[in-house]
């Protein structure tokens, strides 16, 4: 969509060159990274596909989304239906999110692995827009995708409703995909319950009881 | 009681290995002297004793549970139910010791005490704990049960008198113990004399014990009222000797904690670890000190010590996830907390704080779980009240949140933060009078927290009543603070009382003492441009 700058556009700005995200370090041109391993929690992110409702679009009998979040990539999601398939994540509350990570490998699944993908945002089913398509070549690994917005030389994140990633296709034309783990990520933040961010100790010390 | 000559030479050997601490020796003995058949059930239930006293050493509980089973005498049965209380069996424990009719002794009141708290059958508890007190006196942690559980009796009266108290193991006082002397270690010399005045003055002697316990006890219920002031004052008086203890230096800390004098509470838990190095007791409390404090690499220090001298107490792992928790890794905070709970499922503290966590991340049923759990262990666990009822109050169920908000200020009634809180939820619900009220009361309590005054001056201007918020919010800027969003929170004002030229002083102000408030700042100061009749809300 209209923020984010479709992969291989030229850069607009000398600075974008070496800009990188705060969030993950996504380069500017490529909202996508790919790593060996995955994505973890720490003092910047969170992991918050447990606060999300899972759907998927079919599911062989064994391998649904027990399997795709089992933080286990040697069991993995089975598609058994028509393209499209589809992985749904419903918020219940509006959550602000960073960071998509799959995991798909191409060396044990051959055609049952993804080559082409959509991510989608939104707040319904019904107004859903993408937020980036990526064309995947015998991939083996960690794809991470920024759902994040660019703003100023850096992705932040969005508030949203709904996760959605969408397998278009296969490699070699399979009909039936195979992921075998995603994670989802949005920013830490400070816990506030009554008073603003303090930044002074005096005032930060009285605000929470621990 | 007739024992055969072998029989008798494995009971010393037993013994004398059982005094040695060779506890693996004297199972081994005292299994085979319970193999020996035994001619009468008297004998027998010797033998089981034994063994009972030996697995119990080994701390294997269960065993004694399945070995004692059937057994009829006094000291079995309390064997038994000690045993049963360790491996959780509580209504086993409670029948066997209703059936050994000792209720003249202090440990088995203690025990049937313990075992109602369990149970949470608070009354029935507190009248064991109160009933073993009385009998014997020296029974500190029955007296530090009842204090937690808030039943707060006259330590003047409960420490002087001892109602006439059975003893179910009359021969195994400390007083029978035997000291280890010198011609048993070889060239084991006595320590050298210190030269502190404690061991020069005669005066030492001249309390007794229970006039001791009873200033350590006064002291104590004082902070588990939270009458700080009080507290810290019978602390300080007490003989020098004890009260440079680690025991009575923690409970200074505490004081301190409890106060929000985190600084002062840091010194004292420093100087009780440094004094008594083994303690894990507090530790916990010491680095919730130093998460208050950010002192990062002290928190660093207390842990790597911690998890190289004693890495399976409980209390190590809090000060892992208040660690984790400094550095915002919740989910290995949260581990860490999980962790504590599992060496120690009482650990109401431990509770509180994951909960804590689990609130920073949003998982609100978590985070309710373990509020729940910790009130459930301890109810006077107010952090986890505090807790509860700041995650209503995130959920806007402020029913719900007032309700813990006043329980948490019924235990702690000194707490400035519980009154804060309390306020900003009456003022959430509209109830703007009760929510002044509760400022100006946590304004007296407590004249170092600035939260109050803060709040006071917004609820203020949102009343219109400009000039009195303004003046609260201005005598707060006098104190020296360097607080941004005070200074937005004047400028909201000025900007409502239309002086735009003070406001966006202040916005100025308020920019320069925080950069990273840019956004909400620069939206502030065209909203002071752009808009032509000043309407804001503060």
């Amino acid at each position: 969509m209209s923020y984010l700058s479709p992969i291989g556009s030229p850069f607009t700005d000398v600075t974008d060159l070496f800009s990188h995200s705060e969030l993950e370090g996504f380069p500017i041109d490529r909202p996508y990274t790919k790593t060996r391993i995955p994505l973890s929690a720490n003092a910047h992110r969170r992991e918050i596909g447990k606060l999300g409702i899972w759907t998927l679009s079919s599911a062989k009998l064994g391998n649904g989304v027990e399997q795709l979040r089992d933080d286990n990539v040697n069991t993995f999601w089975q598609s058994d239906g028509v393209q499209p398939h589809t992985v749904t994540v419903f918020f219940p509350r509006k959550i602000a999110v960073s960071e998509f990570c799959i995991f798909v490998d191409f060396k044990s699944d051959e055609s049952y692995t993804p080559s082409k993908l959509s991510i989608y945002l939104g707040n319904t089913t019904t107004d859903l827009w993408e937020v980036q398509t990526v064309d995947l070549d015998e991939p083996t690994g960690w794809f991470n995708f920024s759902l994040g917005k660019q703003q100023g030389g850096a992705f932040r994140p969005v508030k949203t409703h709904i996760v959605q990633l969408m397998v278009l296709q296969n490699q070699h034309n399979g009909r039936d995909t195979h992921i075998r783990e995603i994670k989802i990520f949005g920013p830490r933040e400070d816990l506030k319950i009554a008073f603003p961010n303090f930044n002074s100790a005096a005032y930060s010390k009285y605000a929470f009881i621990h | 009681m007739v024992l055969s000559p072998l029989e008798n030479q494995l009971k010393e050997a037993t013994e004398w290995s059982l005094k040695s601490y060779l506890v693996s020796n004297a199972v081994f003995l005292s299994e085979r002297l319970s193999s020996e058949p035994s001619s009468t059930t008297e004998d027998e239930e010797l033998k089981l004793h034994l063994l009972a006293k030996c697995y119990l050493a080994e701390s294997s509980p269960y065993k004694v549970v399945l070995i004692l089973k059937n057994c009829s005498s006094v000291e079995n049965l309390y064997l038994y139910a000690l045993a049963c209380f360790q491996t959780t069996k509580l209504e086993e424990a409670e029948k066997a010791l209703l059936k050994c009719s000792l209720h003249t002794s202090a440990e088995v009141n203690y025990l049937l005490g313990q075992i109602c708290e369990r149970q949470s059958r608070i009354q029935d508890a507190i009248s064991y704990y109160s009933k073993a007190l009385n009998l014997n006196s020296n029974l500190w942690t029955a007296f530090e049960k009842l204090c937690e559980l808030g039943y707060f009796i006259d330590t003047s009266i409960s420490f002087k008198t001892d109602e006439k108290s059975e003893h179910l193991f009359p021969g195994e006082s400390p007083s029978n113990f035997h000291p280890l002397t010198a011609s048993n270690f070889g060239n084991w010399s006595p320590p050298p004399k210190l030269n502190s005045p404690a061991h020069k003055t005669p005066a030492k002697t001249s309390k007794d014990l229970k006039q001791l316990l009873a200033e350590l006890g006064k002291a104590y219920q004082a902070l588990s009222q939270y009458n700080t002031n009080e507290a810290m004052n019978l602390l300080k008086a007490l003989p020098d000797s004890q009260k440079n203890s680690g025991w009575a230096l923690c409970q200074m800390g505490r004081c301190c904690f409890e106060k929000y004098d985190f600084a002062g509470a840091v010194e004292y838990f420093q100087r009780a670890f440094q004094k008594e190095p083994q303690r894990t007791e507090d530790t916990d409390y010491y680095s919730s000190a130093l998460w208050y404090e950010k002192k990062n690499s002290e928190l660093c220090y207390t842990l790597h010590n911690a998890l190289k001298n004693a890495y399976y107490a409980p209390q190590t792992w809090v000060i892992a996830g208040n660690f984790y928790s400094l550095q915002k890794e919740r989910e290995t905070a949260i581990k860490c907390f999980t962790r504590a709970i599992q060496l120690n499922p009482y650990y109401s503290y431990a509770y509180a704080l994951c909960g804590h966590e689990h609130l920073a991340n949003e998982d609100f049923d978590q985070a309710r779980y373990h509020y729940e759990s910790a009130n459930n262990i301890d109810s006077r666990q107010y952090t986890a009240l505090w807790g509860l009822g700041s995650l209503y109050f995130k959920q806007e169920k402020y029913t719900q949140s007032l309700q813990c908000y006043k329980a948490a200020r019924s235990i702690n009634p000194n707490s400035s933060i519980i009154l804060t809180y309390l306020g900003v939820n009456y003022k959430a619900t509209g109830h703007y009078e009760e929510a002044i009220n509760c400022f100006e009361s946590a304004i007296r309590i407590d004249k170092k927290n600035p939260l109050p005054k803060f709040q006071l001056g917004i609820l203020l201007s949102q009343l219109d009543r400009d000039q009195e918020a303004l003046s609260h919010l201005e005598t707060l800027c006098q104190e020296n603070s360097r607080e941004s969003h005070l200074y937005i929170q004047i400028g909201k004002i000025y900007a409502k009382l239309g002086q735009p030229e003070k406001a966006l002083r202040h916005y100025n102000d308020a920019q320069e003492l925080n950069p990273k408030n840019h956004s909400e700042i620069k939206n502030l100061i065209e909203q002071l441009h752009g808009s032509s009749s000043l309407h804001m809300m503060p």
